[in-house]
């Protein structure tokens, strides 16, 4: 039986290593689900969950990247529990339908500086899971390419092929919105 | 040069720094040359600096700290109930159950250890079957057809570079023809050949050269000649040594019916090129 004394050093070690983290995982939680109250939820969770498989971490590996990998898998549950349909295909390997080479340059780039927030985090939204995720954690937190691997549980060359496509995905959507609103016209005029 | 389609894919990558050497100092030498790719590079800048700036980063709920630690606290008894606490109901009779365990274990271990394992066939018994396999599936076809064994002897002579007995087993359907292949055996040159009976192809390699000192599988006596029998994946595979050459004979019949075929050559035939 585990004694009082192992029991308070584990919840002192828990303190110490992972809960430093919890602001930029509650920044990501937040991203992915859009909403306050499912970002604490989510974070309520991964937190939960981390503490119990504590024992399982090894001291002085990247704690911020098992934790992100905690929060990935509780997410991806979350979303497989309230989808009515679980998705049939990869849908995580989506492409774009427009990779920006067959729209003018001006007009993406028009799209671009027109964006309001709203409109930005609707797009982030819409991105497959694991792209949205590299995304997330490459261009808003700054988290090296071989950090998201291991916390997308892929390899660096597959990171790299999500961004890619992520962002590309991320413009074409901007640029779709741009054309709702009446930024661009149809026939390409700015 | 490296293509466009195949640039764009590092020149993401090569904004975020999370290129090799190489591989940045080849993105550069592309984009310097190439215009498209360059527009391309400042839309992905755009883009990366778009979210930055747009989406201001959410600050942390006041309070949400303070509840995931009253969370962690719930989580503690719960894992000490998981992890160590003995279910009730097995109460006194723990330690005759755990000797019950181990005998059970103990008797599995042995049933294990005794049974032949057909997962550590030797390589050679391995690959003949699996050629076997894969003729029968058509993944692997035949390379030559002759009218007579003599020539597919000579075939194999050439390409095997000593000279091979074709056996004429006396229950073998008289096929019109020998078909033949060069296999691999233990990573060693074999031929193969095919031969019919009873509805069923056998496949025989035939091994050249003292290759295979020990023979695996259980030893069985049949007519004056010892052949070593194995199984593997449900298929026989019986070999058999004369002089220098080794001789593999696989077939889903059980191994009786595989020695009683192998056992009775045409002595007539025996051929020597």
């Amino acid at each position: 039986v585990i004694s009082r004394g192992r029991r308070a050093s584990k919840a002192t070690g828990f303190e110490v290593v992972a809960l430093p983290h919890l602001p930029l995982l509650y920044r990501v939680a937040y991203r992915l689900t859009g909403r306050r109250a499912d970002a604490e939820d989510l974070i309520q969770e991964t937190f939960f969950k981390a503490f119990r498989a504590f024992h399982q971490f090894q001291e002085g590996t990247n704690c911020k990247a098992w934790l992100m990998t905690i929060l990935r898998h509780t997410h991806l549950d979350h979303v497989r529990k309230t989808a009515k349909e679980p998705p049939t295909e990869p849908w995580d390997e989506a492409e774009p339908r427009v990779d920006g080479s067959q729209l003018s340059v001006e007009q993406i780039e028009f799209a671009l500086e027109k964006a309001l927030e709203a409109e930005v985090e609707q797009a982030l939204r819409t991105l497959p899971s694991q792209q949205r995720l590299a995304v997330i954690l490459a261009d808003l937190e700054e988290m090296s390419y071989e950090e998201i691997a291991r916390v997308l549980d892929c390899p660096v060359g597959t990171v790299r092929s999500r961004l890619h496509h992520g962002r590309a995905l991320l413009r074409q959507s901007l640029w779709e919105f741009a054309k709702a609103r009446g930024y661009i016209k149809p026939w390409g005029e700015v | 040069m490296m293509e466009c389609q195949e640039v764009r894919v590092y020149v993401s990558a090569y904004i975020d720094h999370a290129l090799t050497s190489d591989e940045q100092e080849a993105v550069a030498r592309h984009l310097s040359a190439c215009e498209n790719c360059s527009t391309f590079l400042a839309l992905e800048v755009q883009t990366k600096r778009l979210l930055q700036e747009r989406l201001p980063q959410p600050q942390l709920p006041s309070g949400l700290h303070e509840r995931v630690v009253q969370g962690l606290a719930q989580a503690e008894p719960m894992e000490l109930e998981e992890r160590w606490r003995f279910p009730w109901w097995l109460g006194r009779q723990a330690p005759i159950l755990a000797m019950a365990c181990a005998f059970v274990l103990l008797l599995a271990l042995t049933i294990f250890y005794a049974t032949p394992r057909s997962t550590q066939a030797s390589p050679f018994v391995r690959d003949s079957v699996e050629g076997h396999v894969k003729c029968l599936l058509g993944e692997r076809t035949m390379e030559v057809t002759f009218a007579t064994p003599e020539e597919l002897a000579r075939w194999f002579q050439r390409r095997l570079n000593v000279s091979v007995r074709l056996p004429r087993f006396t229950r073998q359907e008289q096929s019109a023809l020998w078909e033949g292949r060069l296999s691999l055996m233990g990573g060693k040159r074999a031929g193969q050949l095919l031969y019919r009976w009873k509805g069923h192809t056998l496949s025989l390699f035939v091994l050249p050269g003292e290759k295979l000192a020990i023979m695996p599988g259980e030893k069985q006596l049949r007519s004056g000649r010892t052949f070593h029998v194995n199984h593997h994946k449900g298929y026989t595979s019986l070999m058999w040594k004369v002089g220098d050459v080794t001789y593999c004979l696989v077939s889903d019949l059980p191994p009786e019916e595989v020695m009683t075929f192998a056992s009775e050559e045409q002595t007539s035939s025996i051929l020597q090129s």
